[in-house]
């Protein structure tokens, strides 16, 4: 285990069988490689048939890859998957706990499964951590989705474990119950210093609570930075400008100065605003310069390239790296 | 294999009973359906053509193999409908530590079915099933019971291998044994050619033996141990092919698509 790394993955590969005679065989995931050291949250990013999935069920042992190695704690995980499963948890929007049986019995199962000592006092160490103790006695199935995703996410908490994999955990949630979520995963964190594995579509959630994000297109590692580095990738700012003058005497105004700063993209959203995409360094100048032009500013937007936008760029042209 | 974790998955389906009506009606109210419809059955026959004791003892034995495949391969089913089945396979629990700690769970759902329609089968019906002997019959109950665990872990391992598209197999394919076990008519009734069919079946063994003694005869028991070895190749080949499916499903995704 180097650094620290409590996950190694190296040369990840997944080739599914075709599925009929006649069909193709299919690689959803192309030799991936990363890791995941002590308490770092690590985002997996990417669209739909990027292989996030299935990089989450090799790391889970619900699928066998093809080829490649994963190595938990300097482990590797196919020769010693109870020791590490014992070791790791997991929680999704997706995995439910068992219906039919209380909140309560739910944990202790799972209390059970993994060995700990006292489960009663974990069971109440987890639901007050989560505020779920009203919850314990009820039935899993009548809890509403925010409810159901504490007490996964308590399930997921009741092992200790050094590292979390989770899967879309706030899917399906309403947009308070997710930032209460985000803040709780957080706060878990830095309490325990559990390294996390996050994946998710919600751009504004990896922003929020990743240190690294590995960006996946068609199975294989397109990118790999800080949010912050993966948006400079994009580069430029827009510049929202609404004016007084009208569109045609703007243009008249603005040439010159966008002829002399070479090529300048720039759209009219209608009559009376522009955007221009410029870097971000040349945004005061660039205000400056148009204010001395004479065209009469009202209103002035500037919206920095987000992990959305780096998502949209890869997701639609896969174009870099 | 850990014992906490056969605990573990033993308690969790006993858990699941306690919340579960729905396996409520399927062991016992079922169960009691049909003892109460053969002990009827049975009555009318006994006054028209003799008496007809072994329909009686036919479906305790039914009983016991029904629900003991139910436990298991149902057991299962009900983790993919929750969508908790992954959880579960996350966690360090293997298959076949979720399977012991099921036949365990269905030992003693089968015991308390049994226990029930016995008694309804003596109290209402006057057919005392001690009178096979109490170590004769626990022997009967074990012998069928690890035959419907092998049945059970089959039928899971068909789910696991096609999907829940075949799901309905855990309750119905039992029921293709039925004719062939000599459960309700001694297995010269079959028309020849599928006599050699029903010497397949284990359970076939066990009922001749209580035939035989309902008639006043002996314990068959180079038919117990028949039934017995039959049983125990069945449980070997069937965990074998269990095996060997966990590795395809793994492979293909299918057992990771179980629980999405």
């Amino acid at each position: 285990m180097t650094n620290q790394n409590i996950l190694e993955v190296e040369n990840l590969v997944k080739v599914y069988p075709a599925q009929k005679r006649g069909e193709n065989e299919y690689t959803a995931v192309d030799g991936i490689s990363f890791t995941i050291k002590k308490g770092e949250i690590l985002g997996l990013l990417g669209p739909n048939g990027a292989g996030k999935s299935t990089t989450i069920q090799m790391l889970t042992g619900l699928t066998t890859p093809t080829a490649g190695v994963i190595r938990y704690f300097g482990m590797d995980f196919a020769g010693n998957r109870s020791e590490v499963l014992e070791r790791i948890n997991f929680a999704s929007a997706y995995s439910h706990l068992q219906g039919k049986m209380t909140v309560k019995q739910n944990l202790r199962i799972y209390g059970m499964l993994y060995n700990v000592k006292n489960i009663a006092a974990k069971i109440d160490e987890v639901a007050k951590l989560l505020e779920i103790e009203k919850l314990l006695d009820r039935t899993f199935w009548k809890l509403s989705s925010g409810q159901q995703t504490r007490a996964i996410l308590a399930k997921s908490l009741m092992n200790d474990p050094e590292l979390l994999l989770m899967d879309e955990p706030t899917a399906s949630l309403d947009p308070d119950i997710v930032q209460k979520v985000i803040e709780l995963i957080r706060e878990l964190q830095q309490k325990k210093g559990i390294a996390i594995l996050y994946t998710s579509h919600n751009m504004e959630e990896i922003t929020r609570l990743c240190d690294r994000v590995v960006f996946l297109y068609k199975g294989k590692v397109l990118a790999e930075d800080t949010p912050l580095g993966l948006t400079k990738l994009v580069g430029d700012s827009k510049l929202q400008l609404t004016f007084t003058n009208d569109r045609g005497e703007v243009e008249k105004l603005l040439a010159p100065l966008f002829k002399e700063r070479g090529s300048i993209q720039y759209q009219f959203i209608n009559e009376r605003t522009i955007t221009i995409s410029l870097p971000e360094a040349d945004v005061p100048g660039m205000l400056f310069d148009i204010k001395n032009t004479g065209v009469w500013i009202t209103d002035i937007g500037i919206n920095k390239p987000s992990l959305e936008d780096v998502f949209l760029k890869f997701a639609r042209k896969g174009e870099l790296k | 294999m850990k014992l906490h974790r056969i605990k573990a998955s033993a308690t969790h389906s006993l858990y699941h009973l306690n919340h579960s009506m729905e396996t409520w009606v399927d062991l016992f109210w079922f169960s009691f359906t049909d003892i109460l419809l053969f002990g009827l059955i049975s009555t009318f026959f006994a006054k028209t053509t003799g008496d007809a004791q072994f329909l009686l003892a036919g479906i305790i034995i039914w009983e016991v193999l029904r629900v003991g495949q139910y436990t298991i391969s149902v057991g299962m089913l009900w983790e993919v409908w929750s969508k908790s089945f992954s959880s579960l396979f996350i966690s360090p629990l293997t298959l076949s530590e979720f399977i012991i700690g099921q036949a365990i769970a269905g030992l003693v759902k089968s015991a308390g079915v049994t226990i029930m329609v016995c008694l309804v089968a003596g109290v209402l019906f006057g057919f005392n099933v001690l009178d096979l002997g109490i170590f004769n019959f626990i022997i009967y109950f074990l012998v069928v019971f690890t035959f419907a665990i092998a049945a059970g872990i089959f039928i899971l391992s068909l789910i696991i291998r096609f999907g829940t598209n075949i799901q309905s197999l855990a309750w119905g394919f039992i029921f293709i044994l039925q004719p062939f076990s000599a459960i309700f008519f001694p297995v010269e009734t079959l028309p020849e050619f599928l006599r050699p069919f029903s010497y397949l079946s284990p359970v076939t063994y066990i009922m001749q033996s209580i035939r035989s003694q309902l008639s006043g005869g002996e314990v068959l028991w180079p038919n117990i141990a028949i039934s017995f070895t039959l049983t125990i190749f069945y449980l070997v080949i069937v965990t074998l092919y269990t095996s060997r499916v966990l590795k395809h499903s793994k492979s293909s995704g299918s057992f990771a698509r179980m629980g999405s």
